[in-house]
């Protein structure tokens, strides 16, 4: 009985610390007066530093600015794990985050809550130097909350030894995709993310959008028409066809990364990330050198590659206690020389238009150039007050019709509903 | 001078209340407070991204959860059938568990340590370890059947509605049997081994041994198991929430993760508050039941 009572407390000893591991303490920051040459630490949460361009960029800012230390914390998981440790601090009023990377559908959220610094001023300076679409992500109600960093849009990777052109329409996609499954190890023709997350309004936002249907505008929701109905039909029918697994239903952007880099896969719609990794050579990817990437092919009633905009953000907490420091960092990690670490080493859409004629960037990634008109025309998701609200029910609704719960035709129509009925509530 | 005598009895009373202060007050801080504030934040309106339109709306976000909320009678039968299924399951194989335990000779010790060690791995390591057993393409699980011919192609088992409950109800199994197991491992050891053997003189065989001496006998640790077990599965998130994301087609989701849909997706704090209230009051209400059988029980 004594050892039965000895095993249970020290295995509950074993849990409540697995639990204290989580939340590591955040060093402390030096507090300081106003005087420049006085040091200080600002803190800042990241994202995970898997290619070393985030210590880089770090170490290069405290060359030039001596008397700023940055405590950088890193964070895993996706978006919405970082926004919850975000929040908890910013909800708070907590002085000991001052900046971090923000996801570009948070600002307008965070920014109304009042959580963001105001930096109008810093980013009307370098408004020409970036580009149009990640910049109006920085945005809420005509002041900016945030400084660009690096764009997303949604890709398509291809296996260049196999295809010589990439498909440009849908049909195409399916041919090649006919003519290659079952050959060279191809198992699948065309892999993409439709679990119930964020992941599937995305993939599917693209789909219906390349094949000219739209979400809202304006206000209002327009989603309720046939060319949405033609796209959820054609992702069914590739499902059905063997053409991508059944299990993109449950996937995520690392799950199709995985498929794709064991070269079990002819195409696979991601965000650029994937790119770098899979021809990245002595690692997990076993088709390093035989991967190209294009614009995401286009459907019968479309004429747009339409790719959904992501990308991320620096913002500053409204609640920092070194407002100057944090400005100072904010303009460097969006400007020029901090980009160019960051394309170079991770292959990521750059915000700065110049660096798409960079001659050292495009030496590197020579397809920038091809694939600026693809940010170019990114389509940022419902630019509605409230956009996790109106996230979720698209999650659901469109889940349901992928997984057959639902008929194509009444799943529409009770997407479109949904929609308008959140956008309702919010007034 | 005088000094007041208190009967020992009162003195008694004041070494006793004084002793448990401490604890009593850590409560109040770490339960109590808390409990209270989701409550008051519950009958208000207050969503973080509108800090203006703050203020107090009595019962409003209850009814707008019970009446207009789309996901909330999905999750609400997705959690209660969850927490049957899972908790008769872990009963079950938690007993068996223990049974084995209780019986076996050699490597006693070592048996069970390592039985604890699901119960210490965190929920979302579980769930992440599960999702990859689980997975149509690199999962183990479709592996072994392939190679036993039970099935010809891969199974999307997370992409099914009846398949990913299963997934979920299994995967919680795993990590909680261990602490039903040596829970009622500590049940069987209290129980004497005289009655065993005056049983089989009067010539009962094992089954009426396990049903007139065991079951009795074990009878109130079970219960408490029994409560502590249906509390927990009330409160299952980390597990839906890394494994299928409430997916597919929403068959998963539980009132927790429709609660953290409010709080950290909608930054709306009276609606998860408010949610968070119901599931209190549902365990609050479980717990009573379980409570008044264990005492009508001991009569």
């Amino acid at each position: 009985m004594k050892k039965l009572l000895a095993i249970l407390l020290a295995s509950a000893m074993m849990a409540s610390l697995a639990a204290c591991g989580e939340n590591s303490d955040p060093a402390e920051s030096t507090p300081t007066g106003s005087s420049e040459k006085e040091p200080v630490t600002i803190t800042f949460f990241g994202g995970v530093d898997n290619t070393g361009t985030i210590g880089e960029r770090i170490e290069l800012f405290e060359e030039q600015y001596d008397w700023i230390t940055v405590d950088y914390q890193e964070f895993s998981g996706n978006s919405d794990d970082r926004k919850k440790t975000i929040i908890n601090s910013l909800q708070a009023g907590d002085d000991e985050l001052d900046v971090f990377l923000c996801d570009t559908i948070w600002v307008s959220q965070f920014a109304a809550a009042g959580w963001l610094t105001d930096v109008t001023e810093e980013l009307n300076a370098v408004k020409d130097q970036h580009l149009a679409g990640p910049l109006s992500t920085c945005m809420y109600d005509n002041t900016a909350y945030a400084m660009p960093v690096y764009s997303d849009a949604g890709v398509l990777l291809y296996r260049s030894d196999i295809i010589e052109t990439p498909p440009t329409t849908w049909d195409e996609l399916v041919a090649m995709c006919k003519e290659h499954v079952g050959k060279d190890g191809i198992e699948y023709g065309y892999v993409f993310q439709a679990k119930q997350t964020e992941a599937i309004v995305c993939n599917m936002l693209e789909f219906i959008k390349q094949n000219g249907g739209n979400d809202v505008v304006d206000g209002e929701v327009v989603i309720d028409s046939d060319e949405t109905r033609e796209a959820f039909q054609f992702v069914l029918d590739m499902i059905d066809d063997g053409i991508a697994p059944e299990g993109v239903l449950t996937h995520i952007p690392d799950d199709t990364r995985v498929i794709f880099e064991g070269g079990k896969a002819l195409f696979s719609r991601n965000w650029p990330y994937a790119y770098s990794t899979a021809q990245t050579e002595g690692g997990d990817s076993k088709i390093a050198g035989k991967v190209g990437i294009a614009p995401l092919p286009v459907g019968p009633n479309g004429e747009d590659s339409s790719a959904t905009l992501g990308g991320w953000n620096m913002a500053a907490s409204a609640y920092t206690d070194q407002p100057e420091a944090s400005k100072l960092f904010l303009e460097f990690m969006s400007g020029e020389e901090a980009q160019k670490i960051m394309v170079l080493g991770d292959a990521t859409f750059p915000t700065v238009a110049s660096l798409y004629e960079d001659e050292e960037v495009l030496e590197k990634l020579p397809f920038m150039e091809e694939l600026k008109p693809v940010l170019d025309a990114a389509k940022p998701r419902p630019q509605v007050s409230d956009y996790s609200a109106i996230s979720t029910v698209m999650q659901v609704d469109m889940h349901t019709i992928l997984t057959k719960e639902i008929s194509v035709d009444e799943g529409v129509t009770k997407l479109a509903q949904d929609m308008k009925d959140i956008i309702a509530e919010m007034g | 001078m005088k000094t007041k005598r208190l009967n020992p009895g009162a003195r008694e009373n004041i070494i006793g209340y004084s002793l448990i202060a401490p604890a009593v007050i850590l409560i109040l801080l770490i339960g109590i407070v808390p409990i209270f504030n989701t409550f008051s934040y519950s009958l208000q309106n207050y969503v973080l991204s509108k800090p203006k339109d703050r203020g107090f709306v009595g019962l409003e976000n209850y009814v707008y959860l019970l009446t207009q909320d789309k996901y909330f009678l999905i999750s609400l039968w997705n959690t209660l059938r969850f927490a049957f299924f899972s908790v008769i399951l872990q009963l079950v194989v938690g007993f068996i568990g223990a049974m084995l335990m209780h019986k076996a000779t050699k490597g006693v010790t070592l048996v069970r340590a390592a039985v604890l060690i699901p119960w210490a791995i965190p929920g979302v390591i579980v769930a992440q370890m599960w999702s990859f057993m689980f997975n149509d393409q690199l999962g183990v699980l479709n592996q072994i059947l392939m190679n036993l011919g039970i099935i010809q192609e891969n199974i999307t088992w997370l992409a099914d509605s009846f398949w990913a409950f299963v997934a979920v109800v299994l995967t919680d199994t795993w990590k909680q049997f261990p602490f039903v197991a040596l829970m009622l491992l500590a049940g069987l050891q209290t129980i004497p081994h005289e009655l065993y053997e005056s049983a089989e003189v009067d010539g009962a065989g094992k089954i009426r041994q396990f049903v007139s001496i065991t079951l009795p006998n074990i009878k109130p640790i079970l219960l408490v198991v029994l409560l502590f077990r249906t509390m927990g599965a009330l409160r299952i998130f980390d597990i839906v929430y890394s494994m299928t994301g409430g997916g597919p087609a929403n068959s998963t989701t539980t009132l927790l993760l429709q609660a953290y849909n409010y709080f950290f997706k909608d930054l709306n704090y009276g609606k998860g508050s408010a949610m968070s209230t119901i599931i209190f009051i549902i365990i609050m209400i479980m717990s009573v039941i379980y409570i008044k059988v264990f005492r009508s029980d001991e009569d």
